[in-house]
């Protein structure tokens, strides 16, 4: 069993490198986990591993009893995809495989959740995708007329994280992004973390993994890295 | 990187929406305003009615002529006869149900398949994932757009045969085109013509809301499961179909069975 530092109160906070749930009192995580900041867990459910049941739950496959974990002040159990009127901080999620639709073009894929949620901003989001997939390697007049089946693993997660990021999410969850990935196609990777700090430099970031992962790996600075065994 | 009307635009905390059941309906139909859910029903129109129509235009022209003409010969009939041929059988009953089979084998199957290929490869839970309402962006458009094109199926199928049937029958009977054409015009009502499109309309419908309904249930998570969805999607819709054309004939014109059957009207 392994137990967590309490926070420091005035740790400064820094939106690439920190994932803030509230702590349960009492509440241990039940694997190991790799842990930077002030991250604090909550326990799910009895008997289950706190990480595997949040990962769970972060990508929308479970729903937690409501209460039982909040995230930046909300209930996750009722953290929506989408910000509706009235609703708490959305998530967002890139999944390992990218999570895009085989019938449509790469740009078809990233402009979709933006102009069915928010058609009156689709003109702004070409120049957006556009600067997005500069900053991450990407050729965007190339790249947004093919179809995913004609991309490599790397470039599906990239166009995936692109259109995550233009939905505006307060918390992002990279589902596993990063695994299986060495070299210098993990450095490419890796630049979505920048990315993302400079898009969104008030908003979340967290990587869930299943391999180890330190800060020579990533560098400074570096993101909260929760592992799930 | 992002502009503040980018930023801005996403809604901010408010009241909650909570009408009844009509208004969701109409926000329902309303989200075909949607650019996506726009593309997915003109894409489905385009899909269904034209390059259908390229099947219709030889098949109408095939039913039009052999079977009129089979049909003219054998009731040794004059004009009025063949008008009436023209008229009950080919604008009324042929027409929509032929291009409701053909809507059926072409993209009833099709939308199965593709709707159950999607559920199997995860795509529908990504759109989930993504906030998309899969009743909006699969389903409406095609609840919507496959009617539509089958309406206009059923008037080109009448068109291609009618046409045949006009330039074919003065060759077996004492009559000219111009006679045939004019006598038919005289003949045709508007109600013919609402008949025709209300029942191509209520074929569309059944058609799409049959093939989304077993795309959407599989009965198992592994690929054998799209055959089987679009087997039971395509002889449920041609049993659906026939039954409401039989029930619709039925109470607009009295008569059931070709005749067999006759209502109180």
């Amino acid at each position: 069993m392994t137990e967590l530092a309490p926070a420091p109160q005035d740790a400064p906070v820094s939106s690439a490198d920190v994932l803030v749930l509230r702590r349960l009192p009492g509440a241990k995580l039940e694997s190991p986990a790799i842990v930077r900041h002030y991250v604090t867990c909550a326990v799910v459910l009895p008997g289950r591993t706190a990480l595997e049941a949040l990962a769970a739950s972060l990508r929308g496959d479970e729903r937690p009893e409501p209460g039982a974990i909040e995230v930046l002040g909300a209930d996750l159990a009722r953290m929506p995809r989408v910000p509706r009127p009235g609703s708490a901080p959305t998530l967002g999620w890139v999944p390992q495989d990218g999570g895009l639709l085989s019938n449509l073009n790469v740009w078809e894929n990233i402009a979709l959740p933006v102009t069915y949620h928010w058609p009156r901003v689709a003109g702004e989001l070409p120049s957006l995708v556009n600067s997005i997939m500069e900053r991450l390697g990407l050729d965007a007049r190339e790249i947004c007329g093919r179809r995913p089946v004609d991309l490599s693993v790397l470039e599906r997660r990239l166009v995936s994280f692109v259109r995550a990021v233009a939905m505006v999410p307060e918390l992002l969850v990279l589902d596993a992004t990063l695994d299986d990935l060495e070299g210098e196609v993990f450095d490419r990777a890796k630049r979505m973390f920048e990315v993302f700090a400079h898009a969104l430099p008030f908003r979340h970031l967290v990587h869930l993994g299943t391999r180890h992962m330190d800060h020579a790996r990533f560098g400074e600075p570096a993101p909260i890295i929760v592992e799930v065994q | 990187m992002f502009t503040r009307t980018y930023i801005e635009t996403v809604p901010g905390p408010g009241r909650l929406d909570r009408r009844g059941a009509f208004a969701r309906t109409w926000r329902w139909l309303r989200s075909l305003a949607l650019p996506p859910v726009r593309e997915s029903f003109l894409r489905q129109v385009y899909f269904t009615a034209m390059q259908g129509s390229i099947g219709i235009l030889f098949r109408g022209a095939v039913v039009g002529t052999i079977i009129i003409a089979y049909m003219i010969r054998v009731l040794n009939a004059d004009v009025a006869v063949t008008n009436k041929i023209l008229l009950i059988f080919v604008f009324r009953e042929v027409g929509p149900l032929f291009a409701a089979v053909l809507v059926i084998l072409r993209s009833g199957s099709a939308v199965t398949s593709e709707i159950a290929l999607m559920g199997l490869s995860g795509e529908l839970r990504t759109l989930r994932r993504l906030g998309i309402r899969v009743s909006e962006y699969l389903i409406l458009p095609r609840i919507v757009g496959i009617p539509f094109a089958t309406v206009a199926l059923t008037f080109y199928f009448q068109c291609v045969t009618l046409f045949g049937g006009f330039v074919l029958a003065p060759l077996v009977i004492e009559a000219t085109f111009a006679q045939l054409v004019n006598e038919f015009f005289a003949t045709v009502s508007l109600w013919d013509v609402g008949y025709s499109v209300v029942k191509s309309l209520v074929f569309g419908v059944i058609i799409a809301l049959a093939s989304c309904w077993y795309g959407l249930r599989l009965s198992s998570m592994d690929i054998t499961a799209i055959p089987k969805a679009v087997t039971r999607a395509i002889t449920l819709s041609v049993a659906y179909v026939m039954i409401f054309n039989a029930l619709f004939a039925y109470f607009v014109f009295g008569v059931l069975l070709f005749g067999l059957i006759r209502a109180e009207i």
